[in-house]
């Protein structure tokens, strides 16, 4: 039955929290998700998440400016799409209504 | 000075999908850079050490998670469920018993001691463990553990038919009856002792999940 639905419309537990993440901080790189999620994204799946979740269309990425004078690599900065706050809101208040200790 | 994971960006380069490279190697080295760096400018040398550590730690555990993703893409959703619930977690243990049997093979010491010969059975717990992982994963009941856990076994146990089947009809010396039995006695020792030991590492995933219990 599950497979009929679009993959577009599920969202998993740890999606959940990296968009709760960053609808709160608006734009953040992967490491400040890991650090922000205190402990509960993994530094070595945080990426593999967020690859997953462009897919579906919740977040989308854009390269930061490389550090002035370091020479590094340019980071990818994420940010929520209209999509991933309206799956973000729609999953909260049907939790809510689910369960109402959550509304607390 | 190069920059750190230069090699291993152009190495990555070679072998994975511009998309891959894009979305998990370069971001990944991207933060082990920008964190190295910020280190070294506060002068700070066991960090920068650790941060290296970690940063290739990730992006081993980045592309080890990304296989596994692409491999079951590939396999497909239409797969057999019995497939990706016995024969894939099975060949996952046997793949590693044989490897390192394999890599054993290669290492320069002596192979008729009994420390050779025991080394092979100390990987088994770890097969029946990672056979029995990846079934429960794929939501195996606990005889598909078991099974998947016990595939070693069966293949040692179709090799050892293979082996008559060549010394009888294509083996240039003949094989007698001594032979099959000195091959029988180890096939029976690993189907007894191995099996054992891959149930052994197998069990603890073969108790329900938290989850199961909870729903």
């Amino acid at each position: 039955m599950s497979k009929s639905h679009p993959r577009a419309l599920t969202v998993s537990r740890k999606e959940l929290l990296v968009l709760e993440l960053l609808v709160r901080h608006e734009q953040l790189y992967g490491l400040q998700l890991v650090a922000a999620s205190r402990g509960r994204l993994k530094r070595g799946t945080v990426y593999v998440t967020l690859g997953r979740m462009e897919d579906k269309g919740y977040i989308t990425s854009t390269l930061d400016d490389p550090p002035p004078g370091a020479g590094g690599m340019p980071r990818r900065l994420y940010e929520p799409t209209p999509l991933g706050r309206r799956m973000l809101s729609a999953w909260s208040s049907g939790a809510k209504q689910l369960v109402p200790e959550f509304a607390r | 000075m190069k920059r750190p994971g230069a090699r291993v960006r152009a190495i990555a380069a070679r072998l994975c999908r511009a998309e891959t490279m894009a979305r998990l190697v370069d971001p990944t080295l991207a933060d082990l850079q920008a964190e190295y760096g910020n280190a070294m400018s506060r002068n700070r040398k066991w960090e920068s050490r650790r941060i290296l550590a970690q940063g290739y730690l990730a992006l081993v555990q980045v592309m080890a998670v990304h296989g596994c993703v692409r491999v079951m893409a590939i396999l497909g959703p239409s797969m057999d469920l019995h497939i990706k619930k016995v024969w894939v977690p099975g060949a996952a243990s046997c793949l590693l018993f044989f490897g390192f049997h394999w890599v054993l093979i290669w290492l320069p010491f002596d192979k008729t001691r009994f420390q050779f010969l025991a080394i092979p059975y100390l990987v088994l717990p770890f097969g029946g463990a990672l056979a029995a992982y990846g079934s429960r994963r794929m939501k195996g009941s606990v005889l598909e553990r078991i099974v998947s856990a016990l595939f070693p076994v069966f293949a040692f146990v179709a090799l050892f038919a293979v082996r008559i089947g060549y010394g009888l009809f294509f083996e240039g010396t003949p094989y007698t009856l001594p032979h099959f039995l000195g091959g029988l006695s180890v096939t029976l020792v690993f189907i007894v002792v191995g099996g054992l030991l891959l149930v052994l590492g197998a069990w603890p995933f073969c108790r329900p999940h938290l989850r199961e219990r909870l729903s």
